[in-house]
């Protein structure tokens, strides 16, 4: 399923600045169809920045990205184009606390890609099914568990039917016992041949899913590695103390 | 306190049991006027601060206010000089409009048991006074029984009939609401709103009139309206007017991102009249990523906020006048327009208030998923700025219908003017405290409705709603 030669995701040379601060250093990278990535780095090396610029929740200053063979540029229809292929979770859940989880579900689906709203419904249905919670759809996401909030998120994002999944650091929110029922979800959409590029802290998912691990520190890819050579074997000592730290507590 | 509580230690944790409060009224009075000695002292001093000055003010309108000066100006205090014989047409509105409140409350409000005991006991007051005032009818003035049956009886049977009809409507239209919204809750919501949109027109036509003298509704000129109708018709067509141009100048004022559609021009486009269509609507959407409406609606929302209403009013009654040549725009229109433009500056304020409450997240999530700026405004960020805004929306709303007072200095005879003009008659000189303390009374009771009204809407909302994230 696995084509190496076709990237979905085309950055190179990718800088960023907020002020003087430069936040990416020339970011290069290619995803795969159907590949699996987990970034993961210390705090501030610029891991969520990045992913946040492929949707364009932030805008980069050089270099270019090409989503599904369309470049990014300031056309709000390339944008809009980009944005309909890419599905995105967020570490604040960001759900919509003043509509139900099934209208959060149904909304993108009804005013983007123009669906009845019936078929939405049907659609948004299964997907809660799919993440384990089709008993929530008529409450509001203020009545619901942090892990809960987190699948509808994930359901929400996939109700549009995207290519692409970003996960920006999804269980850093959550309590430790609700961390599983998230992270479940998300091994299960990994096995199902989704694109995924995946910002966390959770160094064993990260082993067990990812089809390759990203190292990121001050604004670089430090070190791009399989994730059985990342844990095992880290080729560079800044991932060693990373690791050291992380796996050590 | 803890001493009063048996030691728990060593039993287990399901039977300890919690302590008692102590309940009553005396117990009430310790916790919270008489906790510490200084709040003591407080309490007796505000006591007796207070009860002194409302007895010498009971002690003004029993033995010596001659409130005759209301009831005899009482129509005109109401509705101006608007003809005697076509106010059954304001009766009507009125009707309308409390009905369509009833209902809306029945739908989306609660009500308490102590709001319906406030109503019956009104009423009751409203009907028992005037009956208790046959059987007092000869007590002497400046007594507790002159007081009633000279003073507050007619005043009392003047709005004993008013009252009970519009309590009436009010509770009839809470019925229906309450039925209605048993058979199908998200239908009769929508169609009550539908009413409203409907009937706010309607009683504008019915107010002014359309048709000559002889017609069905012979046109009243505004000159003509007056007192409460004014007051009522100034701050309703305001605050209609000036919400959505605030929300404008609120959007305009957080506008400008940087994103640009470019026109990909094909070749001898110009000889296209759509492709002319193409680049014009292009460069319109362009246009709300100018810095030029930002700061427009910066200017326009820090001048107006800069200067009093009053200005406004002159500008608006001597100014605007004098530059088109003639009197042709009407000064009650004129004053409408003064109040909108210039309380739209403070509504756009309060919106970019609610819109900076929100977390950013709520926007990403709204783009993440493809929705366009309008629709994350529409659907998203707008609606929950609004429900963080009412309070001081309402707030906004209450100082606005007081502000309709400020009209009195550019002559036209809203409720304070009128009071003014009854004022300078000669038979009521010196009454100005009796009509004075109606006017604020009359303020009060609408400015509470609506401050009431405002939050049964903010508890409508269930608290899972306001919850944010």
């Amino acid at each position: 399923m696995t084509k190496q030669d076709d990237p979905i995701i085309i950055v190179r040379d990718v800088h960023k600045w907020y002020g003087d601060f430069h936040a990416l250093r020339g970011i290069s990278m290619e995803v795969s169809r159907g590949e699996v990535v987990v970034i993961c780095g210390p705090s501030g090396s610029g891991k969520s920045t990045f992913i946040r610029t492929i949707n364009r929740l932030e805008e980069h200053d050089r270099g270019e990205i090409i989503v599904n063979g369309i470049r990014l540029t300031n056309d709000v229809r390339n944008i809009a184009a980009i944005r309909s292929e890419i599905g995105m979770v967020f570490q604040q859940f960001n759900l919509f606390p003043h509509l139900t989880v099934l209208q959060n579900i149904t909304l993108a689906p009804i005013w983007v890609r123009k669906r009845p709203r019936r078929e939405a419904e049907r659609i948004a249905y299964e997907l809660l099914e799919r993440v384990k919670i089709p008993e929530q759809a008529h409450k509001y996401p203020g009545q619901l568990s942090g892990g809960q909030q987190q699948r509808v998120a994930i359901a929400r994002a996939l109700a549009m039917q995207p290519k692409i999944m970003l996960f920006d650091e999804p269980t850093s929110a959550l309590d430790p016992e609700m961390i599983k029922e998230v992270l479940d979800v998300m091994r299960e959409l990994a096995r199902s041949g989704l694109t995924m590029i995946v910002v966390t802290h959770e160094m064993g998912f990260a082993r067990e899913v990812a089809d390759r691990i990203v190292f990121f520190d001050h604004g670089e890819i430090v070190e791009e590695n399989t994730p059985d050579g990342f844990f095992q074997a880290p080729k560079t000592e800044r991932a060693k103390q990373f690791l050291a730290k992380v796996l050590s507590h | 306190m803890t001493t009063a509580i048996a030691p728990a230690e060593g039993a287990p944790a399901s039977q300890v049991k919690r302590p008692v409060i102590e309940r009553g009224v005396l117990a009430w009075l310790r916790r919270n006027l008489f906790r510490t000695p200084f709040d003591a002292a407080l309490t007796v001093i505000l006591v007796a601060v207070g009860g002194s000055l409302l007895a010498q003010f009971l002690e003004w309108s029993i033995a010596q206010a001659d409130w005759t000066v209301i009831t005899t100006n009482f129509r005109i205090l109401m509705q101006g000089t608007y003809p005697a014989e076509q106010g059954h047409r304001l009766g009507l509105s009125v009707v309308l409009i409390t009905l369509l409140a009833g209902v809306s409350w029945g739908i989306w409000g609660k009500l308490f048991r102590a709001t319906a005991f406030a109503f019956v006991g009104g009423v009751l007051i409203f009907v028992l006074v005037p009956l208790a005032a046959e059987s007092l009818a000869d007590s002497p003035r400046g007594t507790f029984g002159g007081y009633v049956s000279g003073q507050l009886a007619p005043l009392f049977s003047l709005l004993r009939d008013p009252v009970l009809l519009l309590v009436g409507c009010l509770l009839i239209g809470y019925g229906l609401g309450r039925f209605a919204k048993q058979i199908d809750r998200k239908r009769a919501g929508r169609y009550t709103l539908i009413a409203w949109f409907i009937s706010i027109p309607i009683c504008f036509v019915l107010v002014r009139g359309f048709s000559d003298a002889d017609g069905i509704l012979p046109v009243v000129p505004t000159s003509r309206w007056g007192g409460l109708l004014l007051t009522f018709m100034l701050a309703f067509v305001a605050i209609v007017a000036c919400f959505p141009l605030g929300i404008l100048l609120a959007l305009g004022r957080m506008s400008g991102g940087t994103r640009k559609l470019t026109f990909k021009a094909p070749p001898r486009w110009w000889l296209n009249p759509l492709q002319w269509l193409r680049a014009l609507s292009i460069w319109w959407r362009n246009l709300g990523n100018y810095p030029i409406i930002k700061l427009l609606c910066i200017i326009y929302i820090e001048f107006l906020r800069g200067v009093p209403l009053v200005t406004v009013f002159f500008t608006a009654n001597l100014i605007v006048p004098l530059a088109l040549g003639d009197n042709s725009i009407d000064a009650v229109v004129r004053a409408m327009v003064a109040l909108t433009l210039f309380e739209a500056a403070y509504i756009a304020e309060i919106v970019r208030g609610g819109l900076q409450a929100l977390p950013p997240g709520q926007l990403e999530a709204a783009k993440a998923l493809g929705l366009s700026p309008v629709q994350a405004t529409l659907f998203i960020t707008l609606p929950q700025a609004l429900r963080i805004a009412i309070p001081p929306l309402v707030g906004q709303f209450i100082t606005m219908f007081k502000d309709t007072s400020l009209v009195a200095i550019i002559g036209l005879t809203e409720l304070l003017g009128v009071s003014r003009a009854v004022l300078a008659q000669s038979e009521f000189i010196g009454r100005h405290r009796e009509l004075y303390v109606f006017v604020a009374i009359v303020y009060f009771v609408f400015s509470y409705g609506m401050s009431y009204a405002a939050r049964q809407l903010e508890r409508s909302g269930s608290g899972a709603i306001r919850k944010i994230g």
